[in-house]
């Protein structure tokens, strides 16, 4: 029983950890190459990994979305792709719907390596190539040098609230418990003792009742 | 539009569940904290009892017009406010 917690309380810790790294904002420091659009495949296996269908971009009849990329090269060279799409009003809760700006701003911002100009791209998701998945850019900032790393304050706000939210949860818990249940299973208990103590004293009383017959039949003195 | 709307829904529903839930946590301690002085005033009559329940209920009348009660109201306003300054820093920078 140990290790069965031991092992789904990794499970639920990995699981909120990659919940948490999917879905809030990450910075990196790289520099825009080339901006596009291109008709995506949006199949079943990574649909999750695209806007829900309702947000910005239509879908055609054959699954395929006409879906803004950004193509940028990294501090180090590897290249790094973005999506640009709209994330609609539920989830993840960005509600970003001027792809259509980011856009203009990226392809305003392309530079070449011979005069690069370093922006810091603020995304959430993960470039997964054998799913076809890709971060979504949500901001663009520009940078004096491609060293420069911009703080990430959003994640780390969010962190925080998200880590005070709990330690309210808890202590909700914990004064429910003590004020509501424990009152509760007390009086129960209180009550169940009290009824074995009656059921015990009257079982008493009429073994002593047996016993005071069964002594006048054997015709001993009633003690 | 109807995402919006759906949006605004559920985020209310949720204000409304949080609202409660604050409401009840913050009258359980207030309520604790009034069984506690109780206790200290009258140590003759301390414990579960008439008295102290009485004087528990007499106490709790006024409570949702305190400031902590009212403070109470933040649960629609924050979450809301940081909605639309999501919106405005993704959107509007």
């Amino acid at each position: 029983m140990y290790y069965v917690k031991v092992v789904l309380g990794v499970l639920l810790g990995l699981v909120v950890f990659l919940f948490l790294d999917y879905s809030l904002p990450s910075k990196n420091t790289v520099r825009i190459t080339n901006t596009y659009n291109r008709l995506t495949a949006v199949t079943s296996s990574n649909s999750i990994f695209y806007a829900s269908e309702d947000a910005g971009t239509v879908e055609n009849a054959a699954g395929q979305r006409d879906v803004r990329f950004i193509e940028t090269v990294r501090p180090n060279g590897k290249v790094f792709v973005y999506r640009n799409e709209d994330t609609g009003w539920i989830w993840p809760p960005y509600f970003k719907y001027d792809s259509a700006n980011l856009h203009a701003e990226a392809t305003n911002l392309q530079s070449t390596s011979a005069a690069p100009t370093w922006v810091s791209v603020t995304a959430y998701g993960w470039r997964l190539p054998w799913l076809t998945a890709y971060p979504n850019a949500i901001s663009i900032d520009t940078l004096a040098n491609p060293n420069e790393r911009p703080r990430n304050w959003a994640a780390m706000v969010i962190c925080a609230v998200l880590l005070i939210l709990l330690a309210l949860i808890w202590r909700m818990w914990a004064q429910f418990r003590e004020r509501t249940i424990d009152p509760a299973i007390k009086s129960v208990d209180d009550g169940w003792d009290r009824t074995t103590d009656r059921v015990g004293a009257s079982s008493a009383q009429a073994r002593g009742r047996i016993g005071s017959w069964w002594q006048k039949l054997a015709g001993k003195p009633r003690k | 539009m109807a995402a919006l709307l759906r949006l605004i829904v559920l985020v209310f529903l949720i204000e409304v569940m949080f609202y409660l839930l604050l409401r009840i946590y913050i009258r359980s301690l207030r309520r604790e904290r009034l069984e506690e002085i109780w206790d200290e005033r009258h140590p003759d009559m301390a414990g579960n009892n008439r008295a102290r329940d009485e004087f528990v209920r007499k106490s709790m009348v006024g409570f949702d017009k305190s400031l902590k009660s009212r403070l109470l109201w933040l649960v629609f306003i924050i979450p809301t406010l940081a909605i639309m300054g999501i919106v405005y820093w993704v959107n509007w920078q």
